[in-house]
Formats: C-alpha cells, sequence, structure tokens
C-alpha cells in the first residue's frame, strides 16, 4: 500500500496553537540550519538532522507550510545509510511482521468499521510508527535510554460527524514500544495489537474521551501488493515492501464519553517498510480499502504529482490476490466538501471493468481530519453502485 | 514663524510649567514603570514556579531495589503516565551535576512540559537537537562544564536556558546515561499524583511523595496587585496634577491660540500642533521616566527579591532591559493622560456657562459613585474588584473634598464679622476653586499615608504582641541539620542552667490534596502556656495529644473551618495511593475524595503498612502573621520519624538568661557545632527586620507620591498665588499693611492645606480599613485589627501645614503694585 507521508503524520495531542508557535520560534534557527545542511553537502549525518527534525514537527504538531513543505523535503530525500526498497525484494512471514531496523520508515495499520447492536456506525483507526535515526540493525541487545529510533503511534475514532484522534510517542531502546514478530505483538505503552495466545488479535487503546478493545480475525492468507510486495510508487521507481491482511472484527467494546457499545465488523491491516517514498514532484495521495458485500476486498491509491500514479490490489473471496494497473481502473473524484482545512473530495467514482465493479465511494457525514504537521485524513466510507460495501479513505497533501 | 515656534513660545515664556509639567510626568512615569518592571519580573517568576510544581510522587520499589528501565517500561505499560529522570553527580561539587529527562513522556509532567510565555518547554527545546547530544543550561553553569570538561565529555552541544536551578544541567536522558559511568547516577521515575488516584500502582511499588507542588500564586498575584495599585494610584495623582497644570495653562493658551485662529490659521492644525506638542511631551517624559524607573526598580530589586522569597518562595526573578513595547506603553498611557488634560484645550472650548448646576450634578455623581464603590467593597471577595472599588471611593471622595472644603468656607465667610477676615475666606474658596486639582492629588496621597502607615503600624504592634505572647522560650535552637529530636532533647537537657526543652518538629503533610505544614510539640510544655489563639475550645492543649489538632488562620480561612470541624489528613512520608486502601483493606471511605470537614468522633486514624490517615477535631485556630502556607500543630507523639522535610529546632527554658555563657556554648559543646543559638530578643530582632523589609517598598512609594504631589501643588501654588497679586495689592492700597498680607498669604495656604490634611484623614482611615480588613485577608489569609494612629496623623497635618508655608513663603511678597496698572 502507498501511503508514504504517513511517519510524518504524528501529533503530540495536546499542542496548541500557543505552544506551537513557541515551538516554531525555538526552533526555527534549527530549521534553517538542517535545510542548509541538505542543500550543501551530502553530509552523513543529515538524514539523523531530517529525522530530529521530523520529530520535532511530528510531535509538535505545528502545520505550517513552510514545515509541511520541509517535512516533504524529508520524505524524498534520499535513504543515507538505510537500505532501501527494491524491486526483486520478497516478503517473509512472520520475519516482516516485526521491525526493520535497516529501513528508516515503516509502520503497522488498522482501519475498521464496525456496527453496535442497535447498528450505529464505527470507525477505527490504530497506527504504529516506527522512524530509524541511525541505521540499523542496533548492537545493544540490553533495554536501555538511546537515541537510535523513535516510536509514534495515532489512535482514531469515528462516528458520522463526530473523529477523536489521541497520539503517543517513545523512544526506541527502553521496550516501551515495539513490535515482535514471533508471536505477534505491537505496542506502545498501554496500547496494544496482540496475536497471544492462539491467533486471534487483540486491539486495546485507551485515550482520554474514547477506548476501544477489539478480538480480530486476520485472514490465513496476506495480501501481497505490487510485484510479490515491492509496491511501487512511481513510474520512474521508489517504493516500499507492502502487504495486508483483510481483517474480521469477531467482538469488540467501543467507549466514547462513558458510553459503551458492543460492536464487531471488518478492517484492514496493512504493513510497509522503507527509506525513501516520494519523488520530487509529488504531493500527496488518495488511498482507500474497501470491503464489499460480496466477500471481495480492493486496495487502491493514487499519488499525485507531475503525473498522477495508479495502483491497486483486488482481493477475491477465496483470499487470493491480483495487482491492479493504472490501464485496469479509473479512479476519479466527483464530489468535493469544504472542510476545516479547505476542500477535499469525499466522494469518489471507481470502474474496475475487468470485475465488473462501478462504484461510488462516499465519505461519512463529518470532518475526519488528524491533527499533525501533516494532518490527514482518515475517515469512514461507504460503497454504492454495482456493489454496495465499506471501508476507509485516506488522503494528504489537501487543505492550506 | 511657523507654527512650532509659536507653540514652543508658550513655553519659553513659561518655562516653569514645563519644567513642572515634565517633572510631573517623569515622576508618574518612575514610579510607574518601576513598580510594573517589579511586578512583571515576579509574575515571570510565579509563573515559572507554576509550572514547575505540581504534586508529584517518585515511583519506588516497595523492597527498596534501585529502579531500572525496565520499571519504567512496567509502568508505562500499566498505562501510567510516568516519566524517567534520571541524575548524574560528579565527583566534586563545581561541577553540575547533569539531569536527564524523556522528552517524550514528559508530557505528564507540567514542569517540564509547559513553559510561560515566549519560551518553548523544556522537552521541545530538547527534542529540537535529538540528534545531537544537547546540554541547556544557566551560562554559569555551561562555562564551568566547558571548563571542568570530563574524560571522554564527548561532542556536546550548549544551549542556554534560564529557569533551571543552580548547578544543574539539563539533557535528554540518553546522554544522561552516557554520563552516568563518570559520576554518581540515580534514576527516579515520577508520577502526578493526580494520576496515582486514578490508577492503582503495579504490585510491588509505592508512590512517595517527590514535590507537594506548593501553589503560591494567588498569594504572590494578590501581593503584586496591590503593588501595581499603588502605581496606578501615583499615575491617577500624576494626571490630576498634569491636568491642573493644563487648565491653568488654559487661559493663557487660549488667548494665543485664538489670535492664531483670527490670524488665518485653521482650527484643525491647532488641535494637529496641540496633539504633536501632547506626544512630544510624553515621548520625553515617558522615555526619561522609564529610564529612572529602571534604576527604582534596580534599587529596589533586592528587597523585593528577599520579600518574595521570604513570603511565597519564588526565588527566579530575571529582569531585562525594559523593551520597546513598554516604552510604548509607557508613552502612550501618559500621552492619555496628557491628552485628557488638555481635552478642553484640544477642543477649544470656552469655560462653560452655568458652573452650578454642573457643580451640583458633579456632586450627585460623585455620591452616587461612592455609595456604589462601598457597597461593592463590602460584598465582594475578588481582590481587583475591592481594589477598583477602592478607586471608585477615592475618585468620589477627591470630586467632593475640594467642594467641601469650599463650602466650609463659604460658609465660614458667611459668619465672619471683619471684612479682612471675610476676604480671606474669600480667597481661601478661590483658591480652592483654582487648585481643586492639585489639592485632590494632594488629599489621595494624604489618605494614602495614612491608610497604608495604619496598616503597616497595626501589623508591626499586633505582630510584636502575638511574637511575646508566642516566644515563652529564652533561647531558640537551630541545629542546622535534620536530625532525631528525642536525642538531641535528652542532650540539651543536660546542659547547664536548661530548665524546659521544646523540640518543635517542622514537616509537611497533606490535607485534602493541599500542601500543608505541619508543626509539632509537646502540648505538656510550660513554654506553650501563653501562646495566643483566635478562637480554641477550653482545655486545648489538654485535647491536643488525644484527638484535636490546631491550626492557623491561613488555613481555616482557606478551607472555611472553624472550631469544632473535623479535618482528614496524611503525611507525606507514606504512600499516598488511595487505593492501596481499598484493595489491602476493603476500607470503603478511604478511595472517596477526602472531605476536610467531617463532624463529630474521636481521632481515627485508617492504617495500612506505611500509611495513615488521621481525622482529628480543629481545636483551636491561631494567629501565624507573616506567611501565607496554612498549618497544621499537633503533638510530637503522632508525626512519624518519615514526615517529609521534618527539621526539628529546640525552644530552652533556662534560670536566668543573663547568668549562663550560652554564647559560649558552640564551642564548648562539639555536638552543637553548626547549630545556631540565639535568645528571645535576637530573634524578635530578626522576624521585625523580615517585615521590615516587606513593607519598605510601601513605604517607598508612599513617600515618593506623597513627595510627588507636595511638590507639584507647590509649584502650583506658586503660579496660582501670583495670579492673585492683584487683590492683595488692592489691600496694600487700601492700607493693609504688607508684612500682614504677607502673614495672611501664608496663613491662607497654610489653612488651605491643613484644612484638606483634616478633612483626608478619614479617607486615610477608610482606606487603612480597606487594606486590613478586606485586602489582607484575601492576599495573605490573616486578617488585622484596625488601630489609629492620631500621633501619625497630626505628622501628616503638620507635613501639609509646612507644605502650605513653603508655598506662602515662597510667593514671597505679594504686593505687586504693576497689578493694579490696568484696573
Amino acid at each position: 500500500m502507498n501511503r508514504p507521508g504517513r511517519i510524518l503524520l504524528g501529533t503530540a495531542s495536546n499542542s496548541g496553537s500557543g505552544l506551537c508557535g513557541r515551538v516554531r520560534r525555538a526552533h526555527r534557527s534549527g530549521l534553517v540550519r538542517v535545510l542548509n545542511l541538505l542543500v550543501r553537502t551530502a553530509h552523513p549525518a543529515s538524514a539523523i538532522y531530517i529525522a530530529a527534525l521530523l520529530i520535532v514537527l511530528v510531535l509538535t504538531g505545528c502545520g505550517r507550510d513552510a514545515e509541511r513543505e520541509s517535512s516533504f523535503r524529508a520524505l524524498r530525500d534520499p535513504p543515507q545509510g538505510f537500505r532501501q526498497a527494491v524491486p526483486g525484494m520478497t516478503i517473509s512471514l512472520p520475519e516482516d511482521l516485526g521491525p526493520h531496523p535497516q529501513y528508516r520508515l515503516e509502520w503497522w495499520y488498522l482501519t475498521a468499521n464496525l456496527r453496535s447492536a442497535d447498528d450505529k456506525k464505527f470507525g477505527v483507526q490504530w497506527t504504529l510508527f516506527r522512524n530509524g535515526l541511525r541505521p540499523g540493525p542496533y548492537e545493544e541487545k540490553e533495554p536501555g535510554w538511546r537515541r537510535n529510533e523513535l516510536w509514534l503511534a495515532h489512535a482514531a475514532l469515528s462516528r458520522p460527524e463526530d473523529h477523536r484522534f489521541a497520539s503517543r510517542s517513545a523512544r526506541g531502546g527502553t521496550g516501551q514500544a515495539g513490535v515482535t514478530a514471533q508471536s505477534f505483538e505491537a505496542w506502545i505503552d498501554n496500547w496494544q495489537l496482540d496475536s497471544r495466545p492462539r491467533g486471534v488479535w487483540k486491539l486495546s487503546v485507551a485515550a482520554e474521551d474514547f477506548s476501544y478493545r477489539l478480538q480480530i480475525q486476520p485472514s490465513p492468507i496476506p495480501v501481497l501488493h505490487g510485484e510479490h510486495g515491492f509496491s511501487a510508487k512511481s513510474a520512474s521507481g521508489g517504493g516500499s515492501m507492502y502487504f495486508s491482511f483483510p481483517l474480521q472484527a469477531i467482538d469488540g467494546e467501543v467507549v466514547i464519553d462513558g458510553e459503551r457499545f458492543t460492536v464487531r465488523g471488518q478492517g484492514w491491516f496493512d504493513r510497509e517498510w522503507s527509506s525513501q517514498y516520494l519523488m520530487a514532484d509529488q504531493q500527496g495521495w488518495d488511498w482507500m480499502a474497501l470491503h464489499l458485500e460480496d466477500g471481495r476486498h480492493l486496495m487502491l491509491f493514487r499519488v499525485r504529482g507531475a503525473e498522477d500514479f495508479y495502483s491497486g490490489t483486488l482481493v477475491a473471496t477465496d483470499g487470493s490476490a491480483r495487482s491492479l494497473g493504472a490501464d485496469e481502473f479509473s479512479l476519479q473524484p466527483v464530489e468535493y466538501r469544504d472542510s476545516r482545512l479547505g476542500e477535499v473530495p469525499v466522494v469518489w467514482r471507481l470502474k474496475v471493468p475487468s470485475a465488473e465493479l462501478d462504484l461510488e465511494i462516499r465519505s461519512w457525514p463529518g470532518d475526519y481530519w488528524n491533527p499533525g504537521a501533516l494532518r490527514y485524513w482518515e475517515g469512514p466510507v461507504a460503497v454504492s453502485g454495482s456493489h454496495t460495501g465499506e471501508g476507509y479513505l485516506e488522503m494528504t497533501g489537501y487543505g492550506g | 514663524m511657523g507654527l512650532g515656534t509659536v507653540f514652543l513660545s508658550h513655553y519659553r515664556r513659561h518655562p516653569g510649567q514645563l519644567a513642572g509639567l515634565l517633572l510631573i510626568l517623569v515622576c508618574a512615569a518612575m514610579l510607574w514603570s518601576g513598580v510594573r518592571s517589579l511586578t512583571a519580573a515576579a509574575e515571570n517568576a510565579v509563573a515559572e514556579s507554576r509550572a514547575a510544581l505540581e504534586p508529584l510522587l517518585s515511583v519506588v520499589h516497595v523492597d527498596g531495589r534501585a529502579l531500572e528501565v525496565e520499571d519504567f517500561v512496567r509502568l508505562r505499560r500499566a498505562g501510567l503516565c510516568v516519566s524517567p529522570r534520571l541524575e548524574v553527580r560528579f565527583a566534586g561539587s563545581e561541577i553540575p551535576a547533569v539531569i536527564g529527562i524523556d522528552p517524550f513522556s514528559a508530557d505528564c509532567l507540567r514542569q517540564y512540559s509547559r513553559q510561560p510565555e515566549e519560551r518553548a518547554p523544556v522537552a521541545s527545546q530538547l527534542l529540537a537537537g535529538f540528534d545531537r547530544p544537547t546540554l541547556l543550561g544557566s551560562a554559569t553553569d555551561l562555562a564551568r562544564w566547558r571548563q571542568l570538561s570530563l574524560p571522554g565529555g564527548g561532542d556536546y552541544q550548549f544551549e542556554e536556558f534560564d529557569g533551571l536551578p543552580r548547578g544543574q544541567l539539563l539533557t535528554d536522558i540518553s546522554v544522561a546515561a552516557e554520563l552516568a559511568s563518570a559520576g554518581r547516577s540515580r534514576l527516579e521515575i515520577l508520577l502526578p499524583a493526580a494520576e496515582a488516584e486514578r490508577l492503582p500502582l503495579p504490585e510491588g511499588y509505592r508512590g512517595q511523595v517527590e514535590d507537594y507542588g506548593v501553589e503560591p500564586e494567588p498569594l504572590v498575584e494578590a501581593f503584586l496587585l496591590s503593588l501595581d495599585a499603588l502605581g496606578a494610584l501615583a499615575l491617577l495623582v500624576a494626571a490630576l496634577l498634569v491636568r491642573s497644570v493644563y487648565r491653568f495653562a488654559l487661559e493663557q493658551r487660549r488667548r494665543s491660540l485664538e489670535i492664531l485662529v483670527r490670524l488665518g490659521v485653521r482650527p484643525v492644525q491647532l488641535r494637529l500642533a496641540l496633539v504633536v506638542e501632547v506626544l512630544l511631551v510624553a515621548l520625553v517624559g515617558g522615555t526619561l521616566g522609564l529610564w529612572l524607573g529602571e534604576r527604582l526598580a534596580s534599587a529596589m530589586a533586592d528587597g523585593f527579591q528577599g520579600t518574595l522569597q521570604g513570603l511565597f518562595s519564588v526565588d527566579i526573578l530575571a529582569r531585562g532591559a525594559p523593551s520597546a513595547e513598554t516604552w510604548l506603553g509607557m508613552v502612550l498611557i501618559l500621552a492619555l493622560v496628557v491628552g485628557w488634560a488638555c481635552a478642553d484645550l484640544l477642543m477649544l472650548r470656552r469655560e462653560r456657562e452655568g458652573r452650578e448646576p454642573m457643580v451640583r450634578w458633579r456632586w450627585l455623581g460623585a455620591l452616587l459613585l461612592v455609595t456604589v464603590s462601598l457597597l461593592v467593597l463590602l460584598l465582594t471577595g475578588r481582590l481587583w474588584l475591592i481594589f477598583l472599588a477602592t478607586l471608585g471611593c477615592l475618585i468620589g471622595a477627591g470630586l467632593l473634598l475640594p467642594e467641601l472644603l469650599n463650602r466650609l468656607l463659604a460658609r465660614a465667610e458667611r459668619h465672619c464679622r471683619q471684612p479682612l477676615l471675610e476676604w480671606s475666606c474669600s480667597e481661601m474658596r478661590a483658591l480652592c476653586r483654582l487648585l481643586s486639582l492639585p489639592l485632590t492629588a494632594l488629599a489621595f496621597a494624604i489618605a494614602t499615608a495614612i491608610g497604608v502607615q495604619a496598616m503597616v503600624t497595626g501589623f508591626e504592634s499586633t505582630f510584636a504582641r502575638w511574637l511575646d505572647q508566642r516566644l515563652q522560650g529564652d533561647l531558640y535552637l537551630d541545629p542546622g541539620r535534620p536530625l532525631d529530636s528525642a536525642e538531641w532533647s535528652e542532650r540539651l537537657r543536660g546542659l547547664p542552667g536548661v530548665t524546659t526543652v521544646l523540640p518543635m518538629v517542622r514537616g509537611r503533610a497533606l490535607l485534602d490534596g493541599l500542601q500543608v505544614d505541619v508543626l509539632a510539640i509537646d502540648p505538656a510544655s510550660p513554654l506553650l502556656r501563653d501562646w495566643p489563639f483566635l478562637d480554641a475550645v477550653p482545655n486545648h492543649w489538654v485535647a491536643l495529644p488525644t484527638r484535636g489538632v490546631l491550626i492557623n488562620e491561613q488555613l481555616a480561612r482557606r478551607q472555611s473551618l472553624a472550631v469544632g470541624d473535623r479535618i482528614r489528613f496524611h503525611f507525606g512520608g507514606a504512600s499516598v495511593t488511595p487505593n492501596r486502601h481499598s484493595r489491602a483493606g476493603g476500607n470503603p471511605e478511604s478511595p472517596q475524595p477526602l472531605d476536610p470537614r467531617l463532624r463529630g468522633g474521636d481521632e481515627t486514624r485508617i492504617s495500612n503498612g506505611a500509611q495513615e490517615l488521621h481525622t482529628r477535631e480543629v481545636i483551636g485556630i491561631y494567629a501565624d502573621y507573616g506567611r501565607p502556607e496554612g498549618e497544621l500543630m499537633l503533638p510530637l507523639a503522632i508525626v512519624p520519624d518519615a514526615l517529609p522535610d521534618r527539621y526539628a529546632t529546640f525552644v530552652l527554658g533556662v534560670e536566668d538568661i543573663d547568668k549562663i555563657s550560652w554564647r559560649d556554648w558552640r564551642s564548648e559543646y562539639p555536638w552543637l557545632a553548626g547549630s545556631r543559638l540565639r535568645d528571645q530578643a535576637g530573634l524578635k530582632r530578626g522576624a521585625n527586620t523580615a517585615f521590615a523589609r516587606t513593607f519598605q517598598m510601601t513605604h517607598m512609594l508612599n513617600i515618593l507620591t506623597l513627595a510627588l504631589a507636595g511638590t507639584a501643588l507647590a509649584l502650583m501654588g506658586l503660579v496660582i498665588f501670583r495670579l492673585r497679586q492683584g487683590s492683595y495689592t488692592l489691600l496694600y492700597v487700601y492700607g493693609v499693611r504688607r508684612k500682614s498680607l504677607r502673614g495672611r498669604l501664608i496663613a491662607h495656604s497654610m489653612l488651605v492645606t491643613g484644612l484638606l490634611a483634616l478633612l483626608a484623614t478619614p479617607l486615610g482611615i477608610f482606606l487603612g480599613w480597606v487594606l486590613v480588613a478586606r485586602v489582607n485577608p484575601v492576599a495573605f489569609g490573616w486578617a488585622l485589627p484596625l488601630h489609629l494612629y492620631p500621633g501619625f496623623w497630626l505628622q501628616v497635618w503638620l507635613a501639609c501645614l509646612v507644605i502650605g508655608a513653603f508655598v506662602g513663603a515662597l510667593v514671597g511678597n505679594p504686593v505687586r503694585l504693576e497689578t493694579l496698572k490696568n484696573e
């Protein structure tokens, strides 16, 4: 899947504008220094500078254009000592569920569409990001206070006209956050996704004004995107290793302002890692994962640049996956919404003639922005047309 | 000749007027900006301490093992908002200690995540330099670190950061961990106390009170607001004076302005020129005043800082040069003042006809203002409203006073049989009318002087009496270090001449989540017999050991406690996680929020290991002047050895203080070395010095305001009396002797100022009452009785008479025959 900017999307949940202003003042010199370094030299440490800049932007969640722009620049920078995902690489499980310290950025990304017993709709997002500051593998075996990598997590709970968000961050090396591949577990503080003991995943998240606990059954066969798991992001190369699991939420509980709901539904889990994502001309992307009533799943994205780049994967009812090239489907925005942060396309027309799909994808009413340096839209959608269904829509690079 | 030159020529002809105007403005700007500079610095300091202070627990292993990284992770994964702190100290006291924090979890601690305006929180600062080891600290500490660079110290980036304690450098915890091998390190895991109430600590851990988080700000703010109010009063006085200068200049200026209009200058141009003049005068006055204000502030800074430290434990007081905004603000304020002062001139208005109805309205308005302000003053509990209402009363009274004086004199005039006396009365009425504004200003200054003096002297005498009753011992010993009080009591009893030893143990406790001081004493000691109480049950000393607690006035006011109420508190050394009770003992009471007021029953202790929750009845309330903290007085027997900040001092009763050589004890007994021994007189002296310093500022401002008003009145009087020379000369022509006229002039001047002082005295008493009965309880937590000091009034009256005499004498000979030329 193709959400290269995701690592930048973190925020500190409590950041207010006052704080942002102050941080901005304090770090302007740092920013200038970083940019100068990038321009003047190919200093080996500049990757670390970029990463440090990212941390600041990510944690303080101040969305100024210059900063957002420089965040993108950082994303487009060469790997600088980190490994880069290239065609020909393959995926091996369960190892690739675990972290890849040789790569700069990676994530574990879960979204789910849920319904309560009285048919109320909920959307859930939980993401864990790992951001390498120095290329691994790291020598130290004992837990300790280090500056090698940092972890971020985003949690959101959505309802029609209601979107709540929380974030966490931690340094690597202590064990406060991490992922294990054997008996898969991903955690940061008391937020965790745990597959023990019997392969059913348990997601548990508690924020100030919402919490959720889900029992999730992942599909037995992983969906490998692109070329055996190498997912290209542009025609000229560059990409990431990317695989997914369609999910069934078999049981769960959502608590919102103290009110409890028992929920069930379905979802999508992404696993992606790389060190360089965007090309210089690319500004943002539109991504969606859809679950159709007939049991098929679809993942599609468009990276907007000088020339838009399209890619997708269609998962059949038996779990087998087929990559969709740009010539096999058309994805067009048809309606825009005037949201808190500007106009965003919220209704899309998707045609996949080979699969006899002609769909309208419509965002739930409301505003689904996750705040941050690179704020992004992450919200549930309803699917109608030749087939009905549901899913999630993610968009970046919109808004002022 | 340009318009500017014409405008300037007025002041060339009346240089005294310009000088007076500037003098007043400079003085006012100096007072105002000086006070503001100090209070603004203090506000910042308070904001910083507020950011730094919140009740914190340090999580420790129950079995006392040292904490590891894994413990931090375990607590975080249990969902607790904890943050680590790694302190590294190096051999040699001159090397600053390195404190490592984790900026990712620092959000949990206010200390690192919040900072006052204009500064990035420490956590963001550290994140900014996350890629490269960064040390934050004061310039001195950073310099010292560089000098004493440690072996293998690495390549550090240094950033100056104000507000850290001396001798500490702050850095990311990974940097501190790298340095740990070069010194002694200690890992702490900190948790806001509120967080511990929300979630239980995992098995095997307990919370220890790390910091009680004193919240001094409402009190400091009150103190600073009081100072600001005085500064504002100075400004108000100045505004009145400046207006009077312009009012006086009005006639002279109007004539020349009208000539200019007749010469074809458009009124708009004139107004523009006047505005420029106003701005220029404000600019010069503001700049000079600001500069002088800074000098004044630096001169007062030490005393002010001492006061803040002593009263409120606020110690960081960094003052920078005044900013451009301060300067601009000052100039604008002065421009407003001057603008208001010459509003009439600016509008080129004629003196209004029909003054009588206007005067009546002014009377009514003033009366209404006074009534409303008085009502507000009596009903409100907010400090700024108290000040505002007081200001309302002052302005109302200020409007009434010269008029009242005028009426008094009018009545006297009617009753006069002698023509000369009648003339004198009407002459003084004329003075009252002409000098109404400077007289009002003087009345304000007089009232403030009397009011503030009543408060300060009242406090001093109350305090002295209270101290006399409370200091019953002969000698007071401060051991200079924490120690075992029982063992020392024994040793002290063995000293020659010592008859009684009273250990006084101080520490801290938590009362309903609020940090309070604890004073533990032996209720049986004869040295406590005469302690004064504001309210107490009979035989309180007998009730204290078993069921009672004595509290200070501050605590009683703040928590609305009265004798007979029950309070619940615990000493901080023990765990303060309420959940521990419910889990271990299943006590239904403890997890509920603690209500400090439960009635009935004897002392109860809810005990679980180290934790003890005490419930006791308030059996007495005592005055405890000079500090804002709440305090519990308890019997020594119930105070645990692990009382946080436990510190013992001793009061000794001796046979005859003059016959024993207590001054030599410290050299004679080695175990007393390092301690401090003072006799009662010495202690009283120390206490009085502390309070003198507290009120030094108030005194100083007070005197300056009075001097300003006096000087201005003298200046004005000088000019006004010259205006009146005509009538004196006329009398001279009619045959009254020159010498007698001169005497009369002085008498008029003295009578006006003297009468004004008399009339302003009730206003002063009122101000004194506001300060002791309304402001003090809100600002400090204790009230004072209102005392009257006629001795001081006499002094003020005398000063006013002297000012009057001085003005009269300065005028010199009032007889100028040339004034009759036009008659």
